[in-house]
C-alpha cells in the first residue's frame, strides 16, 4: 500500500540534489551574462530589477529550505531585497550561496522528514519533499522573467538548460 | 529478492511529487497558464519585446509543443499532432496565432500531459529510457516538461508588464 502510493514518485532524493546543481549552475550563466550596469534594469518602473530579482530568488531559496529542513531561516527578518548588494559580485555571491544552502538542507533530510507534512497556512499540509518541488519551481519562474532582461539589455541569455 | 526490494525501497520511498500529485501540480499549472493566457489581449499576441525572440503567441505555442513532446516520450503515447524530437516545432511554426486558438492548442496541450500522466503504469513510471542523448525515468521527463512550461509561461510575464498589464499572481500552490 505505501509502495503503490509513495515509491514511484517524480525525482527522487538524490535526483533532485542533481537537479538544484544544474539549476545553480543555470543560473549562474544568467547571472554571468548580465553586465555590471545591467544588474538594476527595471523593464518597467514598478517592477524588480534584475538585481532584486536575483536576491528575491535567493532569498525564497533560504526561506524554502529552511521551512522543509526545519532550520531558523538566516534571513527570516531582512526584506529579499536588503539581503545583499545589489553590485554584480555580492548579489552573484548570496544567490549562488542560497543554492548551496538549498542543497545541502536537501542532502541532510532522511525519508521520514522528507515524507513529514508540514502545516502550510491554516488548513493545509504539504511533504517536506513537496516543499522542494515548490521551491524549484519558484526559481525556475524567477530566472525565466530574467531572460527577458538580458534581451532587453541586447544580450543572448544562456540557452535552456533543461538536463 | 526481499533484499533487493528493501533497497530499493530505501531509495526511492521519498520522492518528490507521488504521480497523484503530480497530476495536481499539472492541473495547477494549466490553470496558471490559462491565467496569462487570458491576462493578455488579443493583440498582444504578435507583441515581441525585442525583434528577434519569440512573440508572445510564438512562446505559448512552444510551450504546447514541449508539453506535447515532452508528454509523449515521457508516456510512450503518440502526440495526437505527429510530435517527434526532430520535428516538434509543429504548433509554433504552424498553427494560428490568434488569441482564442492559442488558447485551446494551449489547453489541449495541457489535457494531453495530464491524460497521459495519468495513464502510465507504476512499472513505466520508474522505467528509464533515453531521451536524445540522455537516460532519464519516465517520471523524470514529466518534471523536465514541468520545468519548461515554467520557465517559458515565466518570460511572458515580462512581456505582460511590457504592455502595461499587471502579470498574474505567483500561482505556487
Amino acid at each position: 500500500m505505501f509502495a503503490s502510493s509513495s515509491v514511484f514518485g517524480q525525482f527522487t532524493q538524490s535526483e533532485m540534489v542533481k537537479e538544484w546543481q544544474r539549476a545553480k549552475a543555470y543560473t549562474k550563466e544568467y547571472l554571468d551574462a548580465m553586465p555590471e550596469d545591467g544588474y538594476a534594469l527595471k523593464p518597467t518602473p514598478g517592477i524588480r530589477s534584475f538585481a532584486e530579482q536575483m536576491l528575491h530568488l535567493a532569498w525564497t531559496n533560504y526561506f524554502f529550505a529552511s521551512w522543509a529542513g526545519g532550520k531558523q531561516d538566516p534571513y527570516e527578518k531582512i526584506e529579499a531585497e536588503n539581503i545583499a548588494p545589489h553590485t554584480k559580485e555580492a548579489t552573484t555571491k548570496m544567490v549562488m550561496d542560497s543554492y548551496d544552502y538549498m542543497i545541502s538542507t536537501l542532502r541532510g533530510m532522511t525519508p521520514d522528514q522528507m515524507n513529514e507534512l508540514r502545516k502550510r497556512g491554516k488548513d493545509n499540509q504539504i511533504s517536506n519533499a513537496n516543499l522542494f518541488g515548490k521551491a524549484f519551481e519558484h526559481q525556475t519562474h524567477h530566472r525565466g522573467q530574467m531572460t527577458i532582461y538580458l534581451r532587453l539589455e541586447g544580450i543572448t541569455p544562456p540557452g535552456e538548460k533543461l538536463f | 529478492m526481499l533484499f533487493t526490494l528493501l533497497v530499493f525501497a530505501g531509495s526511492s520511498a521519498f520522492a518528490q511529487f507521488t504521480q497523484s500529485q503530480f497530476v495536481t501540480e499539472w492541473q495547477r499549472a494549466k490553470a496558471y497558464t490559462k491565467e496569462y493566457l487570458d491576462a493578455m489581449p488579443g493583440d498582444g499576441y504578435g507583441f515581441k519585446p525585442t525583434p528577434e525572440i519569440r512573440s508572445f503567441a510564438q512562446q505559448m505555442l512552444h510551450l504546447a509543443d514541449a508539453n506535447y513532446l515532452l508528454a509523449s516520450a515521457g508516456s510512450g503515447k503518440p502526440s495526437p499532432l505527429g510530435h517527434t524530437l526532430p520535428a516538434h516545432n509543429i504548433l509554433e511554426k504552424k498553427g494560428s496565432q490568434t488569441k482564442q486558438d492559442v488558447i485551446k492548442a494551449v489547453m489541449d496541450s495541457y489535457d494531453f500531459v495530464i491524460s497521459s500522466l495519468q495513464g502510465i503504469t507504476l512499472y513505466q513510471w520508474q522505467e528509464t529510457i533515453k531521451f536524445d542523448k540522455t537516460d532519464i525515468t519516465r517520471n523524470g521527463l514529466f518534471g523536465k516538461g514541468f520545468e519548461h512550461q515554467t520557465h517559458h509561461r515565466a518570460q511572458t510575464t515580462i512581456y505582460l508588464r511590457l504592455k502595461g498589464l499587471t502579470p498574474p499572481g505567483e500561482k505556487l500552490f
